[in-house]
């Protein structure tokens, strides 16, 4: 059995699992504290152009041609500049949003839910279990992304659907209140976190029996998963209204604890956030296997299981210290779109048009 | 994988699993914490007094003795602040106190004067404090007295509190019970401002926190739930009586059911409109460069009680009678509106949020003077078009013979 | 004394690795792995005797904030 192929489905269903993951839970008060009540609005935005990246992405899919996203980097650059690049781009990019995915994760659960017990506990407990799911194939996080899709979406239905009914919608209005500039800046962050890192999923294109069918594989989950944001998004800012939502850290967690009928039906809200674990674990996943696969490529080595442990030690050191109080923390939400955009936009571009170059050379 | 491994890959799972569901650093055993059902704040010699109403478990169980240990316990602290006062009263307590199941806040009249924004910041911070439970401005007395009577209907006296605020709000327009996510709401939004109920201690304060209380029919102190506290910003800036609170529920849309009287059009008697539903649509407009507002009421009531002479079989009796209904629910909630206009300039309808709503631009440059325009500027015009339907199980009293 | 236990479970886990990676004969990711597993040691280390580490976020705020400051006054 080939560990290493994924279906069409599973696929999809892991990079939905992938963007929805760390943002859902933190975004909405990022996006209503810059545009207000139209935060549901930037992301039709981000959603527009994620659609756009998507066709520089799927033009580099065509350009591997079957070749493995290092292979291709070496074959358009050289050996030795490719090798640099990849080095370059694997440590810079995928590895540090590995742990920043994971802090993201110790910072919730020590704020919300076990306050007193320490980061590290949480941190190894993740790691533990992103390496041993690493080490037995991505086919496994694939079959377990199957699984579990379907439990996300059922908990997410349970935690937000009840909110319909005492949602007052008028706390929506008025639209477009400040014009398109706040929704344009507010769009930033989340274009940055996830999206764009969907050039991540380069890796991806040769781990499926049907290469070809990649770039719909990713507009579709793209498409769901904004769809699913955008839902979350309105229905948060309709039952708090908007200046609530700024002033709170967690509102998607805090609006679930709103739900309450019939003195019965209520107080479930950490059944809700087990989607978070989930969604963190699938990201952290696949950041770890690129970063691996990455690796592994610049050394030559045959096989990235090797260095799945020195990497969560790493990972585990860094999440530790990255930022030491929430304002540098604020601080990094807001200047990390700029850093992350120049590896999820400029960078594919440059590849994308090296790759055209190259062709057209190539046939004269 | 051969049987070894994975009986120990099974067991690493399960002392996994065992380590996060049991709470890691967090576990607590529920015989070391106390669930707290009330709290109380009250500001004290320059500091906060905190009252905390728990319950005592061994109580509650069904073979307990009655009438030897009373089933909650209230326990005070004070500090000069919030989170404080509630670490000390473990020096008092034997467990520690759990935030998670409040139902209700009481605040004293003299936080609820100095600003309510700096006790709750707590409330709002905590990461145990669900955001379901009600608050209430003790007048007349302090929060811990209140949380210290004994209760005639229920055992735990917290649960009587917030049971008869949650019946009443549906039962009685004057009582609204505000919750805390809409206090959130109006404290944080530029055109509501927010409001509290108020409740008071009447009878024997004294006896009625001894379980002599409960022991005869009637007993000594009640608690009750008076009108709504008009605040400005977060301070109180004057109450309202049964009228003007029940012009509010009316135009904040929070009547489910209420009852009022009715002047008979030919007596000097009264009759009673039961409303079962109604509904208040609030429509701003600009004239004259000046704001207004339009309240169309439109309700559905039933004769409750009849004391007048005519006859209700007669068409013309019924319309006059409905007439007199209009009228009387158009004069509660203008006094109403007038009243708090006028006397408090505090816009506790929401009238500032339809204006955001429909002229966002205008309302930037009025934001910071609302009060202000409020107070002087505003017109309200109410229309009222209730309908009156039926008159229940008889129809003319059975005292009257035609 | 947590870090020294997370460290020490990492380092079995490891050895577990090479074992059976030198079995295969596969030298040149053992010794990638050993590179990079003395780096991760080492940080490990460092923290445990409280060095301060500079963050790398601290580097993208210093480079990224006057953009992010750039672009406020842009669309505010």
């Amino acid at each position: 059995m080939d560990t290493s192929k994924l279906t069409i489905r599973q696929m999809t269903m892991w990079f939905i699992l992938y963007q929805l993951g760390s943002a859902f839970l933190v975004l909405p008060s990022n996006l209503a504290s810059i545009a207000k009540q139209d935060a549901w609005i930037s992301l039709c935005l981000v959603l527009a152009v994620q659609l756009l990246m998507i066709l520089v992405y799927g033009g580099i899919a065509k350009q591997l041609n079957g070749a493995s996203f290092d292979q291709h980097l070496q074959t358009l650059l050289g050996q030795w500049l490719g090798k640099l690049l990849l080095l370059l781009f694997t440590l810079m990019y995928p590895f540090l949003i590995l742990s920043l995915v994971l802090r993201d994760l110790g910072d919730y659960i020590t704020t919300v839910i076990l306050p007193e017990t320490p980061m590290e506990v949480i941190f190894v407990l993740m790691l533990g279990v992103v390496i041993y799911v690493l080490y037995c194939g991505v086919s496994t996080i694939g079959r377990a992304a199957e699984l579990l899709f379907f439990i996300v979406m059922g908990l997410l239905a349970l935690g937000y659907l009840p909110l319909i009914p005492s949602a007052n919608f008028t706390n929506l209005l008025p639209v477009f209140e400040f014009g398109w500039k706040p929704i344009v800046h507010a769009s930033f962050t989340n274009i940055a976190f996830p999206y764009i890192e969907s050039v991540l999923f380069l890796y991806f294109v040769s781990q499926t029996n049907r290469p070809e069918k990649w770039r719909a594989v990713v507009i579709k989950s793209s498409l769901i998963s904004g769809f699913l944001f955008m839902c979350v998004t309105l229905i948060v800012i309709a039952v708090l209204s908007q200046q609530v939502v700024t002033s709170l850290n967690f509102p998607s967690y805090f609006v679930v604890r709103t739900i309450s009928y019939s003195e019965f039906f209520e107080r479930f809200e950490i059944a809700v956030s087990v989607i978070w674990f989930i969604a963190i674990f699938f990201r952290m996943s696949l950041l770890m296997y690129v970063s691996a696969k990455g690796i592994a490529a610049v050394f030559q080595l045959k096989d990235y299981r090797s260095l799945l442990i020195p990497f969560g030690l790493i990972t585990f050191v860094i999440a530790g210290i990255l930022w030491p109080n929430t304002a540098i923390l604020i601080t990094t939400y807001r200047a990390w779109p700029f850093y992350s955009m120049f590896f999820g936009i400029i960078f594919p571009i440059l590849i994308w048009l090296t790759g055209l170059f190259k062709q057209r050379v190539s046939q004269p | 994988m051969n049987r070894g491994q994975r009986i120990i890959l099974a067991l690493t799972a399960c002392m996994m699993m065992l380590m996060c569901l049991t709470g890691c650093w967090n576990r607590r055993e529920l015989n070391a914490i106390s669930v707290v059902l009330a709290m109380g704040i009250d500001w004290v010699d320059d500091q906060y007094q905190l009252t905390v109403q728990v319950s005592d478990p061994s109580q509650m169980s069904m073979n307990r003795s009655v009438g030897q240990r009373s089933p909650s316990i209230v326990f005070t602290e004070k500090a000069p602040t919030i989170f404080e006062a509630l670490r000390k009263i473990t020096t008092k307590a034997s467990r520690r106190m759990y935030l998670s199941h409040m139902r209700i806040v009481i605040i004293n009249e003299e936080i609820a004067n100095r600003g309510i924004r700096m006790p709750l910041d707590f409330l709002f911070r905590d990461h145990e404090v669900r955001p379901d439970f009600y608050m209430a401005v003790a007048k007349g007395c302090d929060a811990k007295d209140v949380l210290a009577m004994v209760t005639p209907m229920e055992v735990l006296p917290a649960m009587d509190l917030y049971k008869s605020l949650s019946v009443s709000e549906h039962a009685w327009a004057p009582t609204s019970a505000v919750n805390v996510v809409d206090l959130m709401q109006m404290v944080t939004k530029d055109g509501v401002e927010p409001v509290l109920t108020g409740i008071t201690l009447i009878g024997n304060r004294e006896k009625g926190m001894k379980i002599d209380n409960v022991k005869q029919p009637r007993a000594y102190s009640e608690y009750k739930y008076t009108g709504i506290g008009v605040l400005l910003d977060d301070r109180i800036v004057g109450w309202l009586n049964e009228q003007d609170s029940k012009g509010y529920s009316y135009i904040t849309n929070n009547v489910d059911s209420t009852v009022g009287h009715v002047k008979c059009p030919d007596s000097k008697e009264n009759f009673v409109i039961e409303v079962y539903s109604s509904h208040a649509d609030i429509t701003p407009s600009i004239r004259n460069g000046k704001p207004k507002i339009t309240v169309v009421l439109r309700s559905e009531a039933n004769i409750g009680e009849y004391q007048c002479k005519a006859d209700l079989a007669d068409e013309k009796v019924f319309s006059q009678l409905q007439e007199q209904a209009r009228m009387e629910q158009k004069m509660t909630l203008e006094n109403g509106i007038k009243q708090v206009q006028h006397k408090y300039g505090s816009d506790i309808y929401g009238f500032g949020e339809a204006f955001h709503r429909k002229y966002p631009k205008l309302w930037q440059s009025w934001k910071k003077r609302w009060p202000e325009i409020f107070k002087n500027e505003l017109e309200v015009d109410v229309i009222v078009k209730s309908e009156l339907h039926k008159t229940g199980k008889i129809l003319n009293s059975i005292a009257k013979q035609p | 004394m947590q870090n020294m236990i997370i460290l020490l479970l990492f380092l079995l886990a490891a050895y577990v690795q090479y074992r059976s990676l030198l079995k295969k004969r596969e030298v040149r990711q053992v010794v990638v792995s050993i590179s990079f597993m003395a780096v991760g040691v080492c940080l490990v280390l460092l923290r445990e005797f409280h060095v301060k580490i500079p963050s790398p976020v601290s580097g993208i705020n210093l480079l990224f904030h006057p953009v992010d400051l750039f672009m406020t006054r842009l669309l505010g």
